[in-house]
């Protein structure tokens, strides 16, 4: 019977070479829409057990808060490690070097951001010098500086142009930031003492909800009300900021199922009516309706799966590579192809095969023998 | 001589259902591709209509949007009596300092918030921007917390309509009136008194300064005047270049779009192709009979092509005609220049649908190309002999 099935797919090289091919670059495309969909809903996979989250002004995230907060916000229990983040804003030499530059809290960032790694060498020359900053490795890299090169930030909408020297580089978290010294963007404004994000790390990840009630609860009812969530939803508000475009990546994502479905329904229904008095002959000669009908759903499936395997097989091949160079950047935090993607992605095309040829190969296999005989199409 | 159109007409007539289901993928392919470029139509147009040509627009240098700049209030004593600013019909220097602020509101069915610009400008203001219109309400009234609102802002975020009270700043401001302005940027901002809206949010400084020259030289002189002078440390640049500056954000929508309607058109023109190989092995014996009859390769070529294209054809019209209802649909997503909202919408332009239906086209003839190929060079003793 198999190799009855193989033959027959092989009987028509062109076709089932054009079949699959555009099965193929279907479901490449409905992967890459299904992987975006997937990362854009939930950016960071695993996301219940990372211990860190971001506490921001209740009323929005432009408004920043008292500097005076840190202090009381490490006096929490549970919260294992604190530090302040001002978005800067600047870009270096020219407006097009646009990249994420903070300043921060250097005695705590990296223990908030535990999984960055910086040499204790260069972490302590951070700490100690005022106008020192450190720097991803992918930064690094981009731009090419090196360690002591003078760094200097333009375009902040905080108005003041500050002086860095580079005094180290980490790697292993998000390595396409800049962070230099709170005190030192503090004092070059006047003292404002106010602070954009607080950026914390727990003790255990399970007693996030608990902490950050607490922490809102601290500050309800004053001038300066918080909200703390997970990085997760953190992320997750700044991709609700783009609006629908998961609703438009849905319904291109059906428009594509769709398409692959005619597709193979339209290659399957033609090459069934070629073969229906093929089919009599068979069934004549003692092969039951049956066999006939798993013949030709076993070749369309057949067809469906190898296009699967090249379409979504190339497409998690692609993105995990991609994704893997770009860990921890921002709302694409993590665009590897999920386990349930796949599954969904290849299970899809399956079940458009069985679909597509159902009717066909069960009216093949119950037609009028007679009259299939005389069948010319 | 060339085979009668007739002859494929009645083809397809027959194949009803394949020729269908053909069509209909290449329908759903130009749909989406049309569904895409609108949306990056729609983006695009709106930034770049936005713009008197002989406003000016000044801000800190260095900051790339308003949001970022800051003009002190001695500064704007310089820059109002500059040579070459007109004058409103009180006599006054038609200069309009005006102050951005960023709140973040729900959006109507989404919990999360956005931010939206909210405008502090005087009667200059208004008067600088031609397609302000206001149509529902009265302007808003200085010391009193009252702002207006777009069209647009009160349609897609909760609690903006007339007569509703939004909570920013110290306290609750009242929408007295609603505007439109056309198809430009400022469709999604909330305007309210430059004054009012300092005073609440602690500010002493300005965002930027808007000014109307008096002609396109004066304009220039201008331009050049406000960024070389040292003392200011300001940028100027025309309104219209600074929203088209931000039209960039609508490039990698086009490109997305590109890519994801050709990975279709891939698709779709293989599965043309299948169909149209099938359609020739089918009829082999008439393809001898019609070179028996004295019809040259070249006319059978030209026949089966055509046969392609038509299919494809009608698939792409139906395709447009699918995605006509998109147009003037209106959404909004976050300007990351601005970091606020931008209302826009979709926009399908005769353009677009001429594309749509060359795009189908193109399928149509890729798709039949090889197959016709193969049918014009069928033997035809051989091709009278089959089945």
């Amino acid at each position: 019977m198999w190799r009855l099935l193989l033959k027959n797919v092989f009987r028509n090289k062109r076709r089932t070479f054009l079949t699959v091919s555009s099965v193929a670059v279907s479901l490449f495309l409905l992967s890459a829409l299904a992987i975006v969909y997937t990362a854009l809903g939930a950016p960071l996979q695993n996301a219940d057990s990372i211990p860190i989250m971001m506490i921001r002004r209740a009323s929005g995230i432009i408004f920043p808060m008292p500097a005076s907060y840190g202090q009381r916000i490490r006096s929490v229990p549970g919260v294992a490690a604190c530090s302040s983040l001002n978005w800067f804003g600047g870009y270096w030499k020219d407006p097009a070097n646009f990249f994420a530059n903070f300043a921060v809290d250097p005695e705590n960032v990296f223990k908030v951001q535990f999984a960055s790694q910086i040499a204790p060498d260069q972490l302590e020359a951070f700490k100690r010098e005022r106008t020192a900053a450190v720097a991803g490795r992918r930064l690094v890299e981009k731009y090419k500086w090196k360690i002591g090169d003078k760094i200097t930030l333009l375009g902040s909408p905080y108005g003041f142009t500050p002086e860095l020297t580079l005094r180290g580089v980490f790697s292993g978290g998000p390595d396409d930031q800049l962070y230099f010294h709170w005190d030192y963007l503090n004092e070059s404004i006047g003292r404002a003492n106010m602070v954009g994000l607080y950026w914390i790390r727990l003790e255990n990840a399970e007693n996030a909800a608990r902490v950050g009630q607490a922490i809102d609860q601290m500050f309800r009812n004053t001038d300066a009300e918080t909200k703390t969530e997970s990085i997760s939803a953190f992320l997750l508000s700044f991709i609700a900021m783009l609006g629908n475009v998961r609703r438009i990546i849905l319904m291109i994502g059906a428009a594509v199922s769709f398409a692959v479905l005619l597709i193979v329904a339209n290659t399957m229904a033609m090459s069934i009516r070629e073969r229906i008095s093929e089919a009599a002959v068979m069934r004549s000669l003692g092969f039951r309706s049956a066999h006939i009908m798993r013949l030709f759903v076993g070749e369309s499936l057949a067809l469906t799966l190898a296009g699967a395997l090249l379409g979504v097989g190339s497409a998690k091949l692609i993105s995990d590579a991609v994704a893997l160079s770009q860990i921890g950047q921002f709302i694409f935090a993590d665009m590897r192809m999920r386990p349930g993607t796949l599954a969904i992605c290849s299970a899809l095309p399956l079940l458009i095969a069985l679909l597509a040829s159902g009717l066909p190969a069960y009216k093949a296999g119950r037609a009028n023998i007679a009259e299939a005989l005389r069948y010319t199409g | 001589m060339a085979i009668p159109l007739k002859y494929n007409l009645r083809n397809l007539a027959v194949r009803r259902t394949t020729t269908s289901m053909t069509a209909f993928s290449i329908t759903l392919t130009v749909t989406v591709f049309l569904v895409l470029m609108a949306l990056a139509q729609g983006l695009q147009t709106s930034l770049t209509a936005t713009g008197h040509p002989l406003n000016l627009l000044i801000m800190r240098d260095g900051s790339q949007s308003e949001t970022q700049s800051s003009v002190q209030r001695d500064a704007l004593q310089v820059l109002r009596y500059l040579e070459g600013i007109a004058k409103t019909d009180k006599g006054e220097p038609w200069v309009s300092p005006e102050l951005i602020v960023l709140i973040n509101l729900p959006r109507r069915g989404q919990v999360q918030g956005s931010n939206v610009t909210i405008r502090g400008l005087g009667p200059e203001g208004f008067a600088l921007r031609p397609e302000f219109k206001l149509v529902e309400g009265q302007a808003f009234r200085s010391g009193m917390r009252e702002v207006i609102v777009s069209k647009r802002i009160a349609e897609r975020f909760q609690n903006c309509g007339l007569g509703d009270k939004i909570k920013f700043a110290k306290g609750y401001w009242t929408v007295v009136g609603v505007f439109d302005v056309g198809n430009t940027a400022y469709a999604s901002e909330i305007w309210t008194d430059a004054n009012d809206l300092g005073q609440d949010f602690d500010r002493d400084a300005y965002s930027s300064v808007f000014v109307r020259a008096t002609d396109t030289g004066a304009l220039n002189r201008l331009k050049q005047q406000v960024t070389d002078d040292r003392r200011l440390h300001m940028k100027a640049q025309t309104e219209k270049e600074y929203y088209e500056r931000q039209t960039s954000s609508a490039a990698p929508i086009k490109f997305l779009g590109i890519f994801i309607a050709g990975l279709m058109a891939v698709g779709a023109s293989f599965a043309a192709m299948n169909t149209m190989y099938a359609a020739v092995a089918r009829r082999t014996k008439e393809i001898g009979c019609l070179r028996v009859l004295g019809f040259s390769r070249g006319s059978i070529l030209l026949s089966f092509i055509i046969e392609s294209v038509i299919i494809a054809a009608l698939g792409g019209f139906l395709g447009c005609v699918m995605a006509l209802p998109i147009n003037g649909v209106s959404t909004g997503t976050t300007n990351f220049m601005t970091f606020s909202e931008l209302a826009f919408s979709f926009r399908i332009t005769p353009g677009l649908l001429l594309g749509g239906m060359i795009f189908s086209i193109l399928m149509g003839f890729i798709g039949g190309l090889f197959p016709a190929w193969r049918a014009a060079h069928e033997n035809i003793v051989t091709a009278l002999r089959s089945t």
